[in-house]
Protein backbone atom coordinates (compact mmCIF):
# COMPACT_ATOMS: atom_id res chain seq x y z
CA UNK A 1 0.00 0.00 0.00
CA UNK A 2 1.33 3.69 -1.20
CA UNK A 3 1.85 5.75 1.96
CA UNK A 4 -0.14 8.46 0.34
CA UNK A 5 -3.41 7.37 -1.00
CA UNK A 6 -3.76 9.09 -4.52
CA UNK A 7 -6.30 6.04 -6.02
CA UNK A 8 -9.17 9.31 -6.45
CA UNK A 9 -6.86 12.18 -7.67
CA UNK A 10 -5.72 9.50 -10.17
CA UNK A 11 -9.24 8.04 -11.08
CA UNK A 12 -9.91 12.10 -11.43
CA UNK A 13 -7.49 12.91 -13.87
CA UNK A 14 -8.01 9.74 -15.77
CA UNK A 15 -11.73 11.20 -16.27
CA UNK A 16 -10.58 14.82 -16.65
CA UNK A 17 -8.94 13.13 -19.66
CA UNK A 18 -11.23 11.14 -21.00
CA UNK A 19 -13.68 14.53 -20.12
CA UNK A 20 -11.48 16.77 -22.39
CA UNK A 21 -11.55 14.26 -25.29
CA UNK A 22 -15.14 14.09 -25.56
CA UNK A 23 -15.06 18.12 -25.70
CA UNK A 24 -12.55 17.94 -28.44
CA UNK A 25 -14.49 15.92 -30.02
CA UNK A 26 -17.97 17.77 -29.25
CA UNK A 27 -16.53 20.58 -30.72
CA UNK A 28 -15.12 19.39 -34.09
CA UNK A 29 -18.87 17.86 -34.66
CA UNK A 30 -20.31 21.05 -34.03
CA UNK A 31 -18.47 23.15 -36.60
CA UNK A 32 -18.40 19.88 -39.08
CA UNK A 33 -22.43 19.94 -38.68
CA UNK A 34 -22.41 23.52 -38.21
CA UNK A 35 -24.31 23.44 -34.64
CA UNK A 36 -24.10 27.05 -32.83
CA UNK A 37 -23.92 26.06 -29.13
CA UNK A 38 -25.33 30.02 -28.05
CA UNK A 39 -28.17 28.80 -30.34
CA UNK A 40 -28.69 25.60 -29.25
CA UNK A 41 -28.47 26.06 -25.60
CA UNK A 42 -31.25 29.18 -26.17
CA UNK A 43 -29.80 32.47 -26.27
CA UNK A 44 -31.80 35.21 -27.26
CA UNK A 45 -30.61 35.39 -30.83
CA UNK A 46 -31.14 31.97 -31.90
CA UNK A 47 -33.21 31.06 -34.53
CA UNK A 48 -36.28 28.99 -33.53
CA UNK A 49 -37.69 26.43 -36.09
CA UNK A 50 -41.05 26.31 -37.06
CA UNK A 51 -42.71 24.28 -39.59
CA UNK A 52 -44.64 25.80 -42.33
CA UNK A 53 -44.28 29.28 -40.78
CA UNK A 54 -44.18 31.33 -44.08
CA UNK A 55 -45.82 30.07 -47.09
CA UNK A 56 -44.80 30.39 -50.87
CA UNK B 1 12.15 -10.08 14.03
CA UNK B 2 11.77 -14.01 13.97
CA UNK B 3 14.89 -16.06 16.13
CA UNK B 4 14.85 -12.71 17.82
CA UNK B 5 14.04 -13.44 21.94
CA UNK B 6 12.44 -10.96 24.11
CA UNK B 7 14.79 -10.47 26.92
CA UNK B 8 12.85 -9.77 30.71
CA UNK B 9 14.09 -9.17 34.01
CA UNK B 10 11.84 -7.78 37.70
CA UNK B 11 11.05 -4.16 38.09
CA UNK B 12 13.68 -2.97 40.32
CA UNK B 13 10.91 -0.75 41.53
CA UNK B 14 8.08 -3.07 42.00
CA UNK B 15 9.35 -6.25 41.07
CA UNK B 16 6.91 -6.39 37.65
CA UNK B 17 8.46 -8.46 34.61
CA UNK B 18 9.58 -5.45 32.09
CA UNK B 19 10.62 -7.06 28.83
CA UNK B 20 13.41 -5.67 26.62
CA UNK B 21 12.60 -6.21 23.10
CA UNK B 22 15.75 -4.59 21.02
CA UNK B 23 17.56 -6.09 23.51
CA UNK B 24 21.79 -4.50 23.43
CA UNK B 25 20.45 -1.66 21.30
CA UNK B 26 17.70 -0.16 23.74
CA UNK B 27 19.61 1.77 27.13
CA UNK B 28 16.51 2.62 29.07
CA UNK B 29 12.90 1.10 29.92
CA UNK B 30 10.02 1.73 31.26
CA UNK B 31 8.22 -0.23 33.11
CA UNK B 32 4.96 -1.06 32.09
CA UNK B 33 3.22 -1.49 35.83
CA UNK B 34 5.15 1.63 37.53
CA UNK B 35 6.42 3.69 34.86
CA UNK B 36 9.90 3.97 36.64
CA UNK B 37 12.51 4.27 34.15
CA UNK B 38 15.77 1.88 34.51
CA UNK B 39 18.87 2.07 32.66
CA UNK B 40 19.23 -1.40 30.51
CA UNK B 41 22.30 -0.41 29.14
CA UNK B 42 23.75 -3.29 31.65
CA UNK B 43 22.46 -6.05 34.08
CA UNK B 44 22.53 -3.71 36.81
CA UNK B 45 19.01 -2.35 35.90
CA UNK B 46 19.22 0.52 37.98
CA UNK B 47 16.41 3.09 38.48
CA UNK B 48 16.77 6.14 36.60
CA UNK B 49 13.29 7.98 37.74
CA UNK B 50 11.23 6.08 39.99
CA UNK B 51 7.31 6.23 39.04
CA UNK B 52 4.04 5.11 40.83
CA UNK B 53 1.77 5.34 37.59
CA UNK B 54 -0.20 2.61 35.83
CA UNK B 55 0.47 1.99 32.43
CA UNK B 56 -1.79 4.23 30.04
CA UNK B 57 -3.49 2.50 27.14
CA UNK B 58 -2.16 3.88 23.44
CA UNK B 59 -3.78 3.54 20.07
CA UNK B 60 -0.57 0.97 19.06
CA UNK B 61 0.40 -1.20 21.88
CA UNK B 62 3.93 -1.47 22.75
CA UNK B 63 5.42 -4.97 20.56
CA UNK B 64 2.44 -4.66 18.05
CA UNK B 65 4.19 -5.57 14.74
CA UNK B 66 2.87 -4.08 11.76
CA UNK B 67 4.74 -3.45 8.13
CA UNK B 68 5.62 -0.16 6.54
CA UNK B 69 7.46 0.25 3.68
CA UNK B 70 8.08 -3.69 3.22
CA UNK B 71 9.62 -3.79 6.78
CA UNK B 72 8.23 -5.50 9.55
CA UNK B 73 8.60 -3.30 12.40
CA UNK B 74 8.03 -3.76 16.13
CA UNK B 75 6.35 -0.93 18.29
CA UNK B 76 9.07 -0.49 21.18
CA UNK B 77 8.76 2.76 23.01
CA UNK B 78 5.90 5.48 23.40
CA UNK B 79 6.31 9.12 24.19
CA UNK B 80 3.48 11.28 25.12
CA UNK B 81 4.82 14.96 24.08
CA UNK B 82 3.85 18.65 24.02
CA UNK B 83 4.94 21.57 22.69
CA UNK B 84 5.21 23.97 26.05
CA UNK B 85 4.04 27.27 24.13
CA UNK B 86 1.17 26.02 21.99
CA UNK B 87 -0.33 23.38 24.56
CA UNK B 88 -0.36 21.01 21.65
CA UNK B 89 0.24 17.13 22.27
CA UNK B 90 1.78 14.73 20.06
CA UNK B 91 2.90 11.06 19.97
CA UNK B 92 6.12 9.40 18.99
CA UNK B 93 6.36 5.83 18.82
CA UNK B 94 9.60 3.91 18.69
CA UNK B 95 9.66 1.21 16.26
CA UNK B 96 12.80 -1.53 15.48
CA UNK B 97 13.87 -4.12 13.28
CA UNK B 98 17.01 -6.01 14.24
CA UNK B 99 18.30 -5.47 10.28
CA UNK B 100 17.24 -1.82 9.78
CA UNK B 101 17.22 -0.20 13.13
CA UNK B 102 15.03 2.19 14.18
CA UNK B 103 12.18 4.51 13.13
CA UNK B 104 9.50 6.86 14.78
CA UNK B 105 5.97 6.66 14.11
CA UNK B 106 4.42 10.05 14.79
CA UNK B 107 0.87 10.96 15.51
CA UNK B 108 -0.75 13.80 15.55
CA UNK B 109 -4.43 15.26 15.13
CA UNK B 110 -5.13 11.84 13.68
CA UNK B 111 -1.94 12.76 10.71
CA UNK B 112 0.69 10.10 10.42
CA UNK B 113 4.68 10.04 9.88
CA UNK B 114 6.98 7.79 9.16
CA UNK B 115 10.34 9.33 10.78
CA UNK B 116 14.25 8.52 11.11
CA UNK B 117 17.07 10.16 12.54
CA UNK B 118 19.20 11.43 9.53
CA UNK B 119 23.38 12.05 9.65
CA UNK B 120 23.63 14.36 7.16
CA UNK B 121 22.76 17.69 8.57
CA UNK B 122 20.73 20.64 6.67
CA UNK B 123 23.16 23.60 6.26
CA UNK B 124 22.02 26.12 9.28
CA UNK B 125 18.96 24.06 10.15
CA UNK B 126 17.40 25.23 13.22
CA UNK B 127 18.41 28.91 12.62
CA UNK B 128 17.51 29.71 8.84
CA UNK B 129 14.12 29.86 7.57
CA UNK B 130 14.51 28.04 4.80
CA UNK B 131 16.93 24.85 4.39
CA UNK B 132 18.00 22.57 1.42
CA UNK B 133 18.18 18.61 1.95
CA UNK B 134 18.63 16.39 -1.04
CA UNK B 135 18.38 19.50 -3.45
CA UNK B 136 14.63 20.53 -1.74
CA UNK B 137 13.99 23.46 -0.16
CA UNK B 138 12.04 23.26 3.13
CA UNK B 139 10.43 26.07 4.71
CA UNK B 140 9.98 26.32 8.43
CA UNK B 141 6.33 26.41 9.61
CA UNK B 142 7.09 26.15 13.76
CA UNK B 143 9.60 26.52 16.49
CA UNK B 144 8.77 25.34 19.90
CA UNK B 145 10.19 23.62 22.98
CA UNK B 146 8.90 19.95 23.37
CA UNK B 147 8.38 18.44 26.60
CA UNK B 148 8.00 14.54 27.47
CA UNK B 149 5.03 14.03 29.23
CA UNK B 150 4.35 10.42 29.36
CA UNK B 151 6.65 7.66 28.31
CA UNK B 152 6.51 3.97 28.25
CA UNK B 153 8.91 1.20 26.88
CA UNK B 154 12.77 0.54 25.98
CA UNK B 155 14.28 3.40 24.06
CA UNK B 156 18.06 3.90 22.32
CA UNK B 157 18.69 6.52 24.65
CA UNK B 158 17.77 8.00 28.62
CA UNK B 159 14.51 9.21 28.55
CA UNK B 160 12.16 10.05 31.06
CA UNK B 161 9.33 12.16 32.02
CA UNK B 162 10.51 16.60 31.38
CA UNK B 163 12.84 16.01 29.14
CA UNK B 164 13.09 19.01 27.35
CA UNK B 165 14.13 20.17 23.55
CA UNK B 166 13.99 23.09 21.92
CA UNK B 167 12.76 22.40 18.48
CA UNK B 168 12.34 23.58 14.73
CA UNK B 169 10.22 22.08 11.67
CA UNK B 170 10.86 22.56 8.29
CA UNK B 171 8.63 21.61 5.72
CA UNK B 172 8.26 20.33 2.32
CA UNK B 173 5.49 18.42 2.14
CA UNK B 174 5.12 15.22 2.40
CA UNK B 175 8.55 15.36 4.47
CA UNK B 176 9.31 17.57 7.30
CA UNK B 177 12.34 17.90 8.79
CA UNK B 178 12.54 18.23 12.88
CA UNK B 179 15.60 20.08 14.46
CA UNK B 180 16.17 19.39 17.70
CA UNK B 181 18.39 20.97 20.53
CA UNK B 182 19.21 20.30 24.28
CA UNK B 183 21.82 20.81 26.30
CA UNK B 184 23.63 17.72 24.66
CA UNK B 185 23.03 16.94 21.36
CA UNK B 186 21.32 17.92 18.06
CA UNK B 187 19.58 15.72 15.90
CA UNK B 188 17.59 16.00 13.05
CA UNK B 189 15.18 13.91 11.69
CA UNK B 190 13.11 13.29 8.29
CA UNK B 191 9.47 12.78 8.36
CA UNK B 192 6.93 11.76 5.56
CA UNK B 193 3.47 11.84 5.74
CA UNK B 194 1.65 8.76 5.74
CA UNK B 195 -1.93 8.44 5.50
CA UNK B 196 -3.48 6.84 8.41
CA UNK B 197 -5.58 3.78 6.85
CA UNK B 198 -1.64 2.84 5.98
CA UNK B 199 -1.03 2.66 9.45
CA UNK B 200 -4.08 1.18 10.64
CA UNK B 201 -3.28 -1.47 7.78
CA UNK B 202 -0.13 -2.24 8.57
CA UNK B 203 -0.77 -2.42 12.35
CA UNK B 204 -4.37 -3.95 12.14
CA UNK B 205 -6.08 -1.09 14.19
CA UNK B 206 -8.70 1.37 14.87
CA UNK B 207 -7.38 5.14 14.23
CA UNK B 208 -8.68 8.42 15.14
CA UNK B 209 -10.41 10.57 12.32
CA UNK B 210 -7.73 13.33 10.92
CA UNK B 211 -8.28 16.79 12.64
CA UNK B 212 -7.49 19.56 10.47
CA UNK B 213 -4.36 19.72 8.00
CA UNK B 214 -1.41 18.89 8.96
CA UNK B 215 2.15 20.64 8.45
CA UNK B 216 3.44 18.63 5.95
CA UNK B 217 -0.36 16.76 4.58
CA UNK B 218 0.19 16.73 0.85
CA UNK B 219 -1.83 19.30 -0.83
CA UNK B 220 -4.67 18.01 -2.85
CA UNK B 221 -3.13 17.01 -6.55
CA UNK B 222 -0.05 16.52 -5.23
CA UNK B 223 2.56 15.58 -7.90
CA UNK B 224 -0.27 15.54 -10.47
CA UNK B 225 -0.69 19.39 -11.42
CA UNK B 226 1.68 18.95 -14.12
CA UNK B 227 -0.26 16.58 -15.85
CA UNK B 228 -3.82 18.15 -15.40
CA UNK B 229 -1.86 21.34 -16.93
CA UNK B 230 -0.47 18.97 -19.83
CA UNK B 231 -4.09 17.47 -20.34
CA UNK B 232 -5.48 21.14 -20.49
CA UNK B 233 -3.08 22.62 -22.22
CA UNK B 234 -3.04 19.66 -25.07
CA UNK B 235 -6.84 19.71 -25.49
CA UNK B 236 -6.95 23.31 -25.80
CA UNK B 237 -3.65 23.30 -28.48
CA UNK B 238 -6.12 20.79 -30.21
CA UNK B 239 -9.44 22.80 -30.47
CA UNK B 240 -7.63 25.73 -31.49
CA UNK B 241 -6.36 24.05 -34.54
CA UNK B 242 -9.81 22.89 -35.19
CA UNK B 243 -11.13 26.13 -34.99
CA UNK B 244 -8.52 27.63 -37.08
CA UNK B 245 -9.04 25.01 -40.12
CA UNK B 246 -12.94 25.12 -39.39
CA UNK B 247 -14.66 27.23 -42.24
CA UNK B 248 -13.65 30.74 -43.00
CA UNK B 249 -17.45 31.39 -44.22
CA UNK B 250 -18.49 31.44 -47.71
CA UNK B 251 -20.70 34.15 -49.26
CA UNK B 252 -24.49 32.65 -50.32
CA UNK B 253 -26.23 35.86 -50.78
CA UNK B 254 -26.78 39.34 -50.41
CA UNK B 255 -30.32 41.11 -50.63
CA UNK B 256 -30.71 44.81 -50.29
CA UNK B 257 -34.20 46.70 -49.57
CA UNK B 258 -34.97 50.70 -49.23
CA UNK B 259 -37.79 50.73 -46.30
CA UNK B 260 -40.02 53.87 -46.28
CA UNK B 261 -43.03 55.23 -43.82
CA UNK B 262 -45.12 53.52 -46.89
CA UNK B 263 -43.25 50.05 -47.03
CA UNK B 264 -42.97 49.81 -42.75
CA UNK B 265 -45.49 47.01 -42.96
CA UNK B 266 -44.02 45.26 -45.67
CA UNK B 267 -42.18 41.53 -45.77
CA UNK B 268 -38.98 41.72 -48.22
CA UNK B 269 -37.08 38.39 -49.23
CA UNK B 270 -34.31 37.35 -51.08
CA UNK B 271 -33.30 35.51 -53.38
CA UNK B 272 -33.03 31.84 -53.77
CA UNK B 273 -29.60 30.36 -52.54
CA UNK B 274 -28.78 27.28 -51.80
CA UNK B 275 -26.86 25.71 -48.96
CA UNK B 276 -24.87 22.38 -50.22
CA UNK B 277 -23.96 20.98 -47.35
CA UNK B 278 -25.34 21.15 -43.61
CA UNK B 279 -23.74 24.05 -41.98
CA UNK B 280 -24.55 26.98 -40.01
CA UNK B 281 -25.23 30.23 -42.07
CA UNK B 282 -25.02 33.96 -40.75
CA UNK B 283 -27.08 36.68 -41.75
CA UNK B 284 -25.12 39.93 -41.37
CA UNK B 285 -27.68 42.95 -41.53
CA UNK B 286 -26.12 47.22 -42.03
CA UNK B 287 -28.67 49.78 -41.91
CA UNK B 288 -27.50 52.95 -41.26
CA UNK B 289 -29.70 53.86 -38.96
CA UNK B 290 -28.89 57.43 -36.23
CA UNK B 291 -30.45 57.76 -33.04
CA UNK B 292 -33.19 55.30 -33.99
CA UNK B 293 -33.29 51.49 -33.60
CA UNK B 294 -34.85 48.51 -35.82
CA UNK B 295 -36.17 44.91 -35.25
CA UNK B 296 -35.45 42.63 -38.38
CA UNK B 297 -37.87 39.31 -37.89
CA UNK B 298 -35.60 36.92 -40.06
CA UNK B 299 -37.07 34.03 -41.51
CA UNK B 300 -35.15 31.21 -43.59
CA UNK B 301 -37.16 29.40 -45.50
CA UNK B 302 -36.67 25.68 -46.95
CA UNK B 303 -37.91 25.91 -50.62
CA UNK B 304 -38.76 22.52 -50.64
CA UNK B 305 -40.24 21.66 -47.05
CA UNK B 306 -41.44 24.95 -46.29
CA UNK B 307 -39.37 24.70 -42.86
CA UNK B 308 -38.69 27.88 -41.42
CA UNK B 309 -36.28 28.92 -39.19
CA UNK B 310 -37.10 31.98 -36.95
CA UNK B 311 -35.03 34.57 -35.35
CA UNK B 312 -34.78 38.30 -34.16
CA UNK B 313 -32.26 40.75 -35.06
CA UNK B 314 -32.55 44.17 -33.22
CA UNK B 315 -30.18 46.99 -34.30
CA UNK B 316 -30.11 50.11 -33.03
CA UNK B 317 -27.39 53.30 -32.98
CA UNK B 318 -27.53 56.54 -30.87
CA UNK B 319 -25.05 59.34 -30.91
CA UNK B 320 -24.58 62.92 -29.05
CA UNK B 321 -22.37 65.86 -27.99
CA UNK B 322 -22.51 66.05 -24.18
CA UNK B 323 -19.92 67.78 -21.57
CA UNK B 324 -17.42 68.50 -24.53
CA UNK B 325 -17.37 64.47 -25.80
CA UNK B 326 -18.80 62.93 -28.36
CA UNK B 327 -20.88 59.55 -27.37
CA UNK B 328 -22.60 56.50 -28.92
CA UNK B 329 -23.93 52.97 -28.11
CA UNK B 330 -24.91 50.45 -30.13
CA UNK B 331 -24.07 49.86 -33.67
CA UNK B 332 -25.47 49.60 -37.34
CA UNK B 333 -24.60 46.25 -38.19
CA UNK B 334 -25.68 43.15 -36.07
CA UNK B 335 -24.99 39.55 -36.80
CA UNK B 336 -27.29 36.58 -36.34
CA UNK B 337 -26.74 32.60 -36.20
CA UNK B 338 -29.00 29.94 -37.81
CA UNK B 339 -27.41 26.43 -36.31
CA UNK B 340 -27.00 23.17 -38.46
CA UNK B 341 -29.50 24.17 -41.47
CA UNK B 342 -29.45 21.48 -43.43
CA UNK B 343 -28.99 21.24 -47.10
CA UNK B 344 -31.23 23.18 -49.83
CA UNK B 345 -32.53 25.74 -51.24
CA UNK B 346 -33.36 28.69 -48.97
CA UNK B 347 -35.25 31.74 -49.00
CA UNK B 348 -34.94 34.67 -46.34
CA UNK B 349 -37.72 36.87 -45.46
CA UNK B 350 -37.49 39.87 -43.62
CA UNK B 351 -40.07 41.43 -42.00
CA UNK B 352 -38.40 44.84 -40.71
CA UNK B 353 -40.07 46.96 -37.59
CA UNK B 354 -38.43 50.20 -37.98
CA UNK B 355 -38.50 52.41 -35.18
CA UNK B 356 -39.09 56.47 -35.85
CA UNK B 357 -37.87 55.78 -39.83
CA UNK B 358 -37.77 59.29 -41.22
CA UNK B 359 -39.70 60.93 -44.48
CA UNK B 360 -36.66 59.55 -46.43
CA UNK B 361 -36.46 56.10 -45.34
CA UNK B 362 -33.42 53.61 -44.90
CA UNK B 363 -31.26 50.99 -46.92
CA UNK B 364 -31.37 47.90 -44.96
CA UNK B 365 -28.50 45.35 -46.55
CA UNK B 366 -27.90 41.96 -45.85
CA UNK B 367 -25.14 39.31 -46.59
CA UNK B 368 -25.69 35.54 -45.93
CA UNK B 369 -22.56 32.95 -45.17
CA UNK B 370 -22.59 29.15 -44.45
CA UNK B 371 -19.81 27.56 -42.51
CA UNK B 372 -18.71 30.42 -40.62
CA UNK B 373 -16.07 29.54 -37.77
CA UNK B 374 -17.78 30.13 -34.63
CA UNK B 375 -15.94 31.21 -31.91
CA UNK B 376 -18.52 31.23 -29.30
CA UNK B 377 -18.40 27.75 -29.86
CA UNK B 378 -14.70 27.35 -28.72
CA UNK B 379 -15.10 29.66 -25.86
CA UNK B 380 -17.13 27.57 -24.37
CA UNK B 381 -15.11 24.48 -24.59
CA UNK B 382 -12.81 26.18 -23.25
CA UNK B 383 -14.63 27.10 -20.40
CA UNK B 384 -15.51 23.70 -19.50
CA UNK B 385 -11.87 22.63 -20.19
CA UNK B 386 -10.89 25.31 -17.87
CA UNK B 387 -12.92 24.41 -15.05
CA UNK B 388 -11.44 21.37 -13.66
CA UNK B 389 -8.04 22.80 -13.76
CA UNK B 390 -9.16 26.42 -11.99
CA UNK B 391 -11.24 24.11 -9.08
CA UNK B 392 -7.67 21.89 -8.69
CA UNK B 393 -6.00 25.45 -8.33
CA UNK B 394 -8.12 27.20 -6.10
CA UNK B 395 -8.95 24.14 -4.14
CA UNK B 396 -5.12 23.86 -3.60
CA UNK B 397 -4.65 27.39 -2.61
CA UNK B 398 -7.18 26.80 0.03
CA UNK B 399 -5.46 23.76 1.35
CA UNK B 400 -2.30 25.56 1.80
CA UNK B 401 -4.08 28.69 3.02
CA UNK B 402 -5.49 26.26 5.83
CA UNK B 403 -2.14 24.58 6.31
CA UNK B 404 -0.52 27.97 7.24
CA UNK B 405 -2.94 29.30 9.09
CA UNK B 406 -1.37 27.17 12.18
CA UNK B 407 2.26 28.74 11.54
CA UNK B 408 3.48 31.98 12.69
CA UNK B 409 6.08 31.72 9.43
CA UNK B 410 3.30 32.14 6.47
CA UNK B 411 4.63 32.74 3.69
CA UNK B 412 3.79 36.19 2.81
CA UNK B 413 1.11 35.16 0.13
CA UNK B 414 -1.05 33.04 2.62
CA UNK B 415 -0.83 35.61 4.96
CA UNK B 416 -3.38 38.09 3.79
CA UNK B 417 -5.87 37.21 6.55
CA UNK B 418 -3.46 38.37 9.30
CA UNK B 419 -4.10 41.76 11.47
CA UNK B 420 -1.36 43.89 10.95
CA UNK B 421 -0.76 44.35 14.55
Amino acid sequence: MPRLSTAVETAMIRIFAVYCACLVALLAYANYQGYVFSNVFGSQSAANKSANHYHK
Amino acid sequence: MAGKPVKSFSCPACGGIVEIRAAGHSISAVCTHCSSVIDTANDNFKIIKKEHEASRPTDIPIGAKGVLDSIKWEVIGYMEKKDKSYMSYWDEYLLFNPYFGFRFLLQSDGHWNLASVIKRYAPLAGSASEVELDREKYSVYCRGQSVVEYVKGEFYWRVRRGDEDKYVDYIAPPRMLTVEKNKQEMTETLAEYLEAEVVAKAFGIELPKKIGIAPNQPAPFYGKLVAIWKITGLSIFIALLMQWSAGSGTLLATTRFHIEPSTRDKTFSSLIFNNPKRSNLFVKSRVPLSNDWMELGLSLVNEETNEAYDALQAIEYYSGYDGGDYWSEGGQVAETSFSAIPAGNYRLLIDPSPGQLGQNGLDVSLEIKRNVAVWSNFWMIFLLIIAFPVYAFFYRWYFENKRWENSDYAPAIYRSGDSDD
